[in-house]
C-alpha cells in the first residue's frame, strides 16, 4: 500500500491534515505535524492536543488525511482506520524524540508534547 | 459570525475544507483563499473544481462542514457550519485569490520550500466559491486554549 514515493511525505517538513467525522455526522478538520510511517500498510500519527480528533476516533474509526512530499508539493490522501494506540516503545519514542525537537525549533517546548502513538490502518493512498 | 479575531488568519493562512457523508466517507480539499461577508455570518472558500468532485458530492448529501485555517506563527481556528451554496468565482474574487496564493508562494519559498514546487502546487487559479454559514468558531491554536469555542 504504501510505496517509497510516499516517504517523504511522511517526514514531517510540511504540516499534514486530518478530517475525522463524530458519530453524528459533523467533520472536524485540522493540522498535524507528521504522519509516521510504521510498515507498508501502517501509519502514526501524533496524539498530542488535537482533542476533538481523539474524541471523534474513539466513536468512529475512520479518518481521511493528506501528506505532502516538500521536494515537489506533490499531495498524497489516505484513508485511514484507526487501530491501537502505543504510549511506550521504540514508535513512541522516536516520535516523541522528534516531536520534541520540532517544538524546540518553533518555540513550542512544553506544549508540543506526545501523549501517546496512535496507529492507523492505512485503506488507501491516492493522488 | 466570524470574530474579528480570525479575519488575518482567514485571508493568509493554510486552508484546508472537510465535509462527511457518513461514518467513513470523509474528505477534504485545500482552498486557495476565502473571503468573508460584510454580515460576517458566511464564509466562502475558494477551490478547484478538478479537485473537489468528492467534496461537492458530498455537500449534496449532508451539509456539515469544517473549514480549518491555520498561519506559520501557528495560529489557527476551526470553523464548523452548514453548507450554503456553491457558484463561479467573479474577477474581484479570483484577484483576492491570487494575491492570497502570491503571498503563499513567497512565505511557503521564504522558509526553504523550492519555490518551483510550491508555485507548482498554488500558482493554478480556483474557479468556484464554497459557500457556508458559520455556526461555531473554535480555537485550534496549538495549547491550552485549543479547542475552546470563541463566542
Amino acid at each position: 500500500m504504501i510505496k517509497d514515493e510516499h516517504l517523504p511525505a511522511m517526514q514531517g517538513m510540511f504540516p499534514s491534515w486530518i478530517t475525522s467525522c463524530s458519530k453524528d455526522g459533523e467533520p472536524n478538520t485540522t493540522v498535524i505535524s507528521q504522519i509516521w510511517y510504521v510498515d507498508k500498510n501502517h501509519v502514526a500519527l501524533s496524539f498530542q492536543f488535537f482533542n476533538k480528533t481523539k474524541k471523534n476516533i474513539s466513536l468512529n474509526p475512520y479518518a481521511y488525511a493528506t501528506i505532502t512530499d516538500p521536494s515537489n508539493m506533490k499531495q498524497y490522501n489516505l484513508e485511514l482506520q484507526f487501530d491501537h494506540s502505543e504510549t511506550e516503545g521504540e514508535l513512541f519514542d522516536e516520535m516523541d524524540m522528534k516531536l520534541q525537537a520540532i517544538a524546540s525549533m518553533t518555540g513550542m517546548t512544553g506544549i508540543f508534547e506526545l501523549q501517546a502513538a496512535d496507529v492507523y490502518k492505512v485503506l488507501s493512498i491516492s493522488n | 459570525m466570524v470574530p474579528l479575531i480570525t479575519l488575518n488568519a482567514l485571508s493568509s493562512g493554510l486552508g484546508h475544507f472537510g465535509v462527511a457523508l457518513n461514518h467513513n466517507y470523509i474528505r477534504h480539499i485545500d482552498t486557495y483563499g476565502a473571503i468573508v461577508n460584510d454580515a460576517k455570518t458566511n464564509i466562502t472558500c475558494f477551490v478547484r473544481s478538478s479537485e473537489s468532485s468528492d467534496v461537492l458530492n458530498i455537500l449534496k448529501k449532508s451539509t456539515k462542514v469544517s473549514y480549518y485555517v491555520g498561519m506559520i506563527t501557528h495560529e489557527a481556528y476551526n470553523f464548523k457550519g452548514e453548507f450554503q451554496e456553491i457558484f463561479n468565482l467573479d474577477s474581484d474574487a479570483l484577484d483576492i485569490s491570487e494575491n492570497y496564493r502570491n503571498n503563499l508562494i513567497d512565505v511557503l519559498s521564504g522558509l526553504g520550500l523550492d519555490k518551483e514546487a510550491v508555485k507548482s502546487r498554488y500558482q493554478d487559479a480556483p474557479n468556484q466559491g464554497i459557500n457556508f454559514k458559520v455556526n461555531k468558531v473554535f480555537i485550534q491554536t496549538p495549547g491550552p486554549e485549543a479547542g475552546k469555542i470563541i463566542e
